[in-house]
């Protein structure tokens, strides 16, 4: 399953009960957001210094990943 | 239909940390079922590493919880498998991985502020778009389910 046609297709094949749980992740997905909301820093994110550590760790990622 | 996307780690580390900026507002219409994000295990854990790293090296940082969060995002994401394929990215090697996942999860979207991945336009059809360019994609998207 790899496209939201294929996943939506699915769903509807689903048995009741299946479909009923899969509403419920969904709900629990929004319910649990709107408690981590109120988390972090207040105002915009600092791009340039988030992409600069980003960087840094997808590149010591892609050597360790070329080492082993 | 509505847009799939892959959230490069930059955005999944603005999101989680600031609360006023785009990168939470994308997070916040993946909480409403806006769009589908896709992850796969390399991915899930690039995230973990680069929340981590920028938690503990960036002094702005005030999000305690970040653990929470990507468990949550994890949660909320869809998994996909990896796929045994080698991308040769033009400028920044290094997101190889990211364009990887974007390939395997056969996404439209690759969100991201880095700007190496957002200046190869689009690999593999796959087109790198800003936060604020995704928001308006998707907002402008009608789809509901």
């Amino acid at each position: 399953m790899s496209t939201v046609a294929e996943i939506k297709t699915a769903f509807k094949q689903l048995p009741e009960r299946e479909q009923w749980k899969l509403a419920e992740w969904i709900q629990e997905t929004l319910a649990s957001f709107e408690t981590l909301d109120t988390d972090g820093a207040r105002g915009r994110e600092p791009v340039s210094a988030v992409v600069s550590i980003v960087r840094k760790v997808k590149r010591e990622r892609r050597e360790a990943g070329r080492r082993s | 239909m509505k847009p799939v996307a892959v959230l490069d780690s930059s955005v999944v580390v603005a999101g989680i940390g600031w609360r006023g900026g785009e990168a939470r507002e994308v997070l916040r219409l993946l909480a409403l079922r806006r769009f589908v994000s896709a992850r796969t295990s390399w991915l899930t854990a690039e995230w973990a590493e680069t929340v981590e790293r920028v938690a503990h090296e960036e002094k702005r940082w005030r999000n305690g919880n970040w653990r929470g969060w990507l468990d949550w995002l994890s949660y909320a994401s869809v998994p996909f498998r990896e796929i045994p394929i080698r991308v040769t990215v033009r400028r920044d090697p290094k997101d190889d991985p990211v364009v990887m996942s974007a390939v395997a999860t056969r996404t439209q979207f690759m969100v991201a502020y880095d700007p190496d991945l957002l200046d190869l336009e689009k690999p593999y059809g796959i087109a790198g778009v800003t936060p604020r360019k995704f928001l308006s994609i998707v907002r402008q998207s009608r789809s509901t389910v």
